[in-house]
């Protein structure tokens, strides 16, 4: 098992790294544009719709890592308020409920890919592209993300120092 | 299903969910998953999925990853310490000095990054510990740190801004553009406030002559100023840009990225691992931000569908309010939420049930979305559960969290203050952008 949670440890870490190069894929994208529009009065056809296709991954890659982090945002201030002997149990019933539903999640959204793989199903842009080489990144990432959840649940995740996650 | 039912339901159902700490985005995910097939069945989960996707692939939001990296390249970049060193020289010999330093610089930040808790976290770790050793007071100082770093949201280029100008659909150049007369002119009663303070109580700071003894005074105000002009290249390459017209808000964010790189090649800070770091930084904060986003956008699709945004706008009709009391209503509801909720929670969760009650009355949607953003800064800096408040905590573990409470409420009261005087004359936020025209 030690070996299976390696693998899945290194799969969501070479995630990041692939959504930390789309990052990288969106800004080279709009650099392109802005260069070619303004300085050789030459447009692109495909520079806004690649870094929008581009930003799922970064999502759905990086959001696996950041559950093994568990970095999520959570208001926790009343659980933090319990007693031992309720937070305890109460944490194993939300981590069960965090794991069921982003499963049933991927689940949705696999089907949902696989639809659009089986009908060839093509993205409404200037240059169509197939629809699942997209969106295939939603499920691996709530699936994904699920797997880590599971693994808290076991007690078998890795002891990783927790992140909160901010808005402002 | 009456519409009520889902309302008041979905919004119960999501405090509880809340309030048990379980993450924003699953619990936004339970409450849809739930709706959807409460009211379309398994026929539903295409309408749900396809939510995902089309959030997860908005061009606009492609400018969020791209903000943060570009702060944190400015971070790293050595720009801070130059612009903190121009501060300090050009605010020269005032009593209280560094608390003024701090609320300009935390300024400048904000024109240059946007978040506040990297802002408090940052001059938590650096400035704070310098005021005190200099005999500066612990909450006031603190007070300012906060102050200051409440800014970064509202003037441009903000994360904040974009997820709030994306979620309530209005145009995100604008929404930008918006927040920089605000953020000049909290910047400027911030001021006022500390040099009324500090007049007033001396004791807030220390004598001028032992708070001067500091090589950063010396040299021309002139060099001073020159110094602070490679930091405006990067505002100007993504505020100037948009302005201008020559880019989108998004692509703007592309060109504040590469002015991030080039500043940090100027101050010779540049290389591959810091901007590698920086793209990593980026995905992995707005992984945690645009999932919440993915997972919420169906609830305003649930209450479109059930008739619920409709019938709550066709009621407060029928409540025949003034826009006056109405808008305060509206602001007053987060301000005191924010206080206990995730600002993108509650952002969410309002946006749908507040946009046919602007239809109805008229209002400008980005002088409103303006106010709204303010007050989302606000719930920031807002004790008990305010995200500033615990940056800066965590960056100075050994101040009480009584103190840091204590010093953010004048502060949040000045703000308050300021909100009513952008409410009174709109002009204060929708001039830029009316000069921006239609687009």
């Amino acid at each position: 098992m030690e070996l299976l949670y390696r693998i899945h440890d290194r799969i969501t870490v070479a995630g990041l790294a692939g959504g930390a190069a789309s990052v990288a894929l969106i800004a080279g994208c709009f650099w392109y544009e802005v260069v070619a529009r303004y300085f050789f009065n030459a447009p692109t056809s495909w520079a806004y719709d690649v870094a929008s296709f581009a930003l799922c991954p970064t999502i759905f890659l990086s959001v696996p890592e950041m559950t093994r982090r568990n970095a999520h945002v959570v208001v926790s201030y009343l659980v933090d308020g319990m007693p031992d002997h309720i937070r305890a149990p109460l944490s194993k019933l939300l981590l069960l409920a965090c794991a069921v539903i982003c499963l049933v999640a991927a689940w949705i959204t696999g089907a949902e890919t696989w639809r659009q793989y089986v009908r060839g199903v093509e993205t409404i842009t200037a240059i169509p592209i197939l629809k699942w080489w997209v969106s295939i990144f939603i499920p691996y990432g709530l699936l994904n993300t699920s797997l880590h959840f599971w693994r808290q649940l076991a007690g078998v995740a890795p002891t990783i120092p927790i992140e909160q996650g901010g808005l402002s | 299903m009456t519409w009520w039912v889902v309302l008041s339901g979905s919004i119960a159902m999501l405090l509880v969910l809340l309030a048990l700490s379980i993450p924003i985005f699953v619990a936004f995910l339970i409450l849809n998953f739930t709706g959807v097939l409460l009211l379309f069945g398994t026929s539903g989960f295409g309408l749900f999925a396809n939510s995902i996707y089309s959030t997860a692939t908005s061009g606009a939001l492609t400018a969020v990853p791209l903000f943060i990296a570009m702060g944190e390249i400015l971070f790293r970049s050595g720009a801070m310490e130059v612009l903190f060193d121009s501060l300090d020289r050009l605010v020269g010999r005032i009593r209280g000095r560094q608390y003024i330093v701090c609320i300009l610089l935390s300024a400048v930040l904000g024109a240059l990054s946007g978040a506040a808790m990297a802002v408090a976290g940052l001059l938590g770790r650096s400035l704070f510990p310098a005021m005190r050793k200099r005999g500066y007071d612990t909450e006031f100082s603190a007070g300012t740190i906060l102050a200051g770093a409440s800014l970064d949201p509202i003037i441009p280029p903000s994360v904040l801004a974009v997820l709030v100008a994306t979620a309530a659909d209005v145009s995100i150049g604008k929404m930008l553009i918006a927040g920089i007369i605000p953020g000049i002119v909290l910047t400027g009663m911030f001021l006022v406030y500390v040099i009324i303070r500090v007049y007033f109580k001396p004791t807030l700071a220390p004598d001028i002559a032992a708070d001067i003894v500091d090589r950063k005074t010396s040299g021309s105000a002139l060099g001073a100023l020159a110094r602070m002009l490679p930091s405006l290249f990067v505002f100007f390459m993504v505020m100037g840009l948009i302005m201008l017209g020559i880019a989108t808000p998004t692509e703007a964010a592309a060109t504040g990225v590469l002015g991030a790189i080039i500043l940090a090649a100027f101050y010779r800070r540049l290389n591959v691992r810091m901007v590698v770091d920086a793209f990593y930084a980026a995905a992995t904060v707005a992984s945690l931000l645009l999932l919440i986003m993915c997972s919420a956008v169906m609830f305003s699709q649930i209450l479109t569908v059930t008739g619920a945004a409709r019938t709550l706008g066709e009621i407060v009709v029928h409540l025949q309010l003034s826009a006056w009391v109405m808008v305060f209503a509206m602001l007053a509801v987060p301000f005191v939420l924010f206080m206990f909720l995730d600002q993108l929670a509650l952002l969410l969760v309002l946006v749908p049930i507040y946009q046919p009650i602007i239809k109805i009355y008229g209002f400008d949607d980005i002088w409103f979305w303006t106010l709204f953003l303010i007050v989302a800064t606000v719930g920031g800096l807002t004790p008990p559960f305010g995200y500033v408040l615990f940056a800066l905590k965590s960056a100075a573990p050994d101040v009480p969290i009584q103190v840091i409470y204590r010093a953010s409420w004048p502060f949040v009261w000045i703000i308050t203050a300021g909100m009513f005087l952008f409410a009174f004359f709109p002009e204060l936020i929708l001039l830029l952008p009316r000069l921006m025209g239609p687009h």
